[in-house]
């Protein structure tokens, strides 16, 4: 008998119910100022330092078809990859120290989804109008002013996303150029490439997808709370004073109605950005914003109750325990960013602006000049990590009777430029048997203490 | 008694996957062509690869090769979710041929 079609699996496991669009409630307080401030401050740093310049070049440029970063006065060459490393582990351990103690404030302030969608929501309001106009809006029918409304609202929307691609993109490759390219329509397809996957990244992000972001999509959300401990900051409502909840009758107090200070207003829902109810316990959701404290501070302050029932705690603050600042954890967290942020400031101070390598001439191993004298080729690539043009003397050591018989001159290396230069060293014959291991040294003339060894290969006959 | 199958869930083909599939696949193609392009120069590449290639600049070797990541590892992605959802005989099945 066959197998039957169907079978006793139960129904499939839902990992994702089709997200309910939520609408969340403006606010106005302490929390929601600071976030207005983190946007202008943050999204203003993104927009204007890319036009920023320093000593003639781009301040903030990533170049990419260059392969030069440049970072105000720092100019960073693929060979410093270590450095680029040593910036991203650093802003890992900032962010693993900052959660531990105070929670996600990367969250709540400073991630781009967060800021973002920000500015997409100021857009949204000033268009729509607040919250009840915008649900009302989406429920009706498609009149004219409908039609206007979010045309206006999807054109803002487009032209800050594309405007952002383009901001983006202009961290990554000069700027300027790309605009001039942009406007006259010479741009290549790889840039274009670019701009069109970060403005649509934008615009779907900060417009549709939200909390979803924060939800579905976001790594950090998930492990986040691998660094929490009884001592992070959390956002907590407090259920002793606010249960249990109820309206509340004009001039009653809680206690004549044998009620907690929560009136169960649920503004602090309609405010939710991610909407959840903070209600109940700390969620994984929560996105530390604020926002219901606003909201709830504002209700506590109409019906005369002291703020604070919702607030920013700690699960050992909530328990009435003393919050400790200084825990392993958090020290930990602040030796090691302490430790890797001396190291990269050491090794900034003492990186030696300049880079050779000697590639040895592949046509012939050696040649005999003038009857008695061996010489060897090579191309040293002189690369001059500094801000400044260099002179540089050549000498080489290690075989007797030794010289550099090209260049004649000391080489000069203008500022962040690789220069090939051809040297050819000789030795006497009787001297330069076999094969020889040479140092090879570059000294700056015109500074102090810059100076590199490379080490090659000097052959002659065989003995 | 006759055996029992268990399918897998209906096949739902729908944006959970979609997203499941390409976006993991799109961070790890975000961090492999950071660790790949900070050590290799795409004009290097071209200079060694095949004729096609010869005329693409180093931005489009950026791009072509972070699309190759994300390919490689939406492929991953999708062959690791396409084994998850392979039909399998249920465990502790009482007839013979389950207990094999």
């Amino acid at each position: 008998m066959p197998a039957p079609a169907h079978s006793l699996a139960g129904p499939p496991e839902a990992f994702y119910a089709a997200a309910a669009k939520i609408y969340p409630r403006e606010t106005q307080g302490r929390f929601s100022n600071w976030r207005k401030i983190a946007v202008v401050v943050l999204l203003g740093l993104f927009y204007s330092v890319a036009w920023m310049s320093w000593n003639g070049h781009q301040a903030l440029l990533f170049d990419l078809p260059a392969r030069k970063f440049y970072i105000f006065g720092l100019t960073l060459w693929p060979q410093d990859f270590l450095y680029l490393a040593i910036l991203l582990i650093l802003a890992a351990l900032t962010l693993f120290f900052v959660t531990a103690l105070a929670g996600r404030l990367w969250c709540g302030y400073a991630c781009p989804q967060t800021v973002w969608t920000e500015l997409f929501t100021w857009i949204e309001r000033w268009t729509e109008g607040p919250r009840g106009r915008r649900i009302k809006l989406d429920r009706g029918p498609w009149t004219l002013a409908k039609v206007g409304r979010k045309t206006l609202k999807q054109g803002l929307w487009l032209a800050l996303a594309a405007y952002t691609g383009f901001t983006f993109v202009g961290y990554f490759t000069p700027i300027r150029a790309l605009g001039g390219e942009l406007w006259q329509l010479t741009i290549g397809p790889a840039a274009a490439f670019w701009i069109f996957l970060y403005s649509f990244a934008t615009y779907g992000n900060a417009g549709f997808l939200r909390e979803q972001v924060c939800k579905y999509m976001c790594p950090y959300a998930r492990f986040q709370s691998a660094m929490f401990d009884r001592n992070t900051l959390i956002i907590a409502y407090d259920q002793p004073r606010g249960e249990p909840r109820g309206a509340r009758r004009r001039g009653a107090t809680a206690q004549e109605q044998g009620r907690g200070d929560c009136i169960d207003c649920t503004l602090c829902v309609q405010v939710c950005p991610t909407g959840i109810d903070i209600r109940h316990g700390l969620q994984y959701e929560c996105i530390a914003c604020g926002a219901c404290i606003d909201a709830c501070d504002g209700v506590m302050d109409k019906i005369g109750s002291p703020r604070g029932l919702i607030h920013y705690t700690t699960e050992d603050g909530s328990r009435g325990l003393p919050v400790r600042i200084a825990r392993p954890r958090t020290l930990v967290y602040a030796a090691l960013l302490l430790a890797v942020s001396g190291y990269l400031v050491y090794s900034l101070m003492t990186r030696m602006p300049l880079i050779v390598d000697v590639i040895r001439d592949r046509n012939a191993l050696y040649r005999e000049v003038n009857g008695e004298q061996i010489e060897n080729t090579y191309t040293l690539k002189v690369i001059n990590l500094d801000a400044t043009p260099h002179v540089y003397q050549l000498t080489a050591t290690g075989v007797d009777r030794l010289y550099v018989a090209e260049p004649s001159e000391p080489i000069g290396v203008s500022a962040a430029t690789v220069s090939n230069v051809v040297v050819r060293l000789r030795a006497p014959e009787s001297r330069a048997m076999g094969v020889n291991r040479i140092t090879i040294t570059l000294r700056a003339l015109d500074r102090d203490g810059i100076q590199v060894h490379e080490n090659a290969r000097f052959i002659g006959p065989r003995s | 008694m006759p055996r029992v199958y268990v399918l897998p869930p209906a096949p739902r083909f729908p944006r959970t996957d979609l997203g499941v599939v390409f976006w993991p696949s799109f961070l790890a193609a975000c961090f492999a062509s950071l660790l790949f392009f900070a050590a290799v120069d795409p004009l290097l590449l071209r200079d060694a690869g095949p004729a096609l290639f010869q005329h693409i600049d180093r931005e489009s070797g950026y791009a072509l090769g972070f699309l190759f990541f994300w390919v490689t590892s939406s492929l991953s992605s999708g062959l690791s979710l396409f084994l998850i959802r392979t039909p399998r005989a249920p465990k502790n099945d009482s007839t013979p041929n389950g207990a094999a």
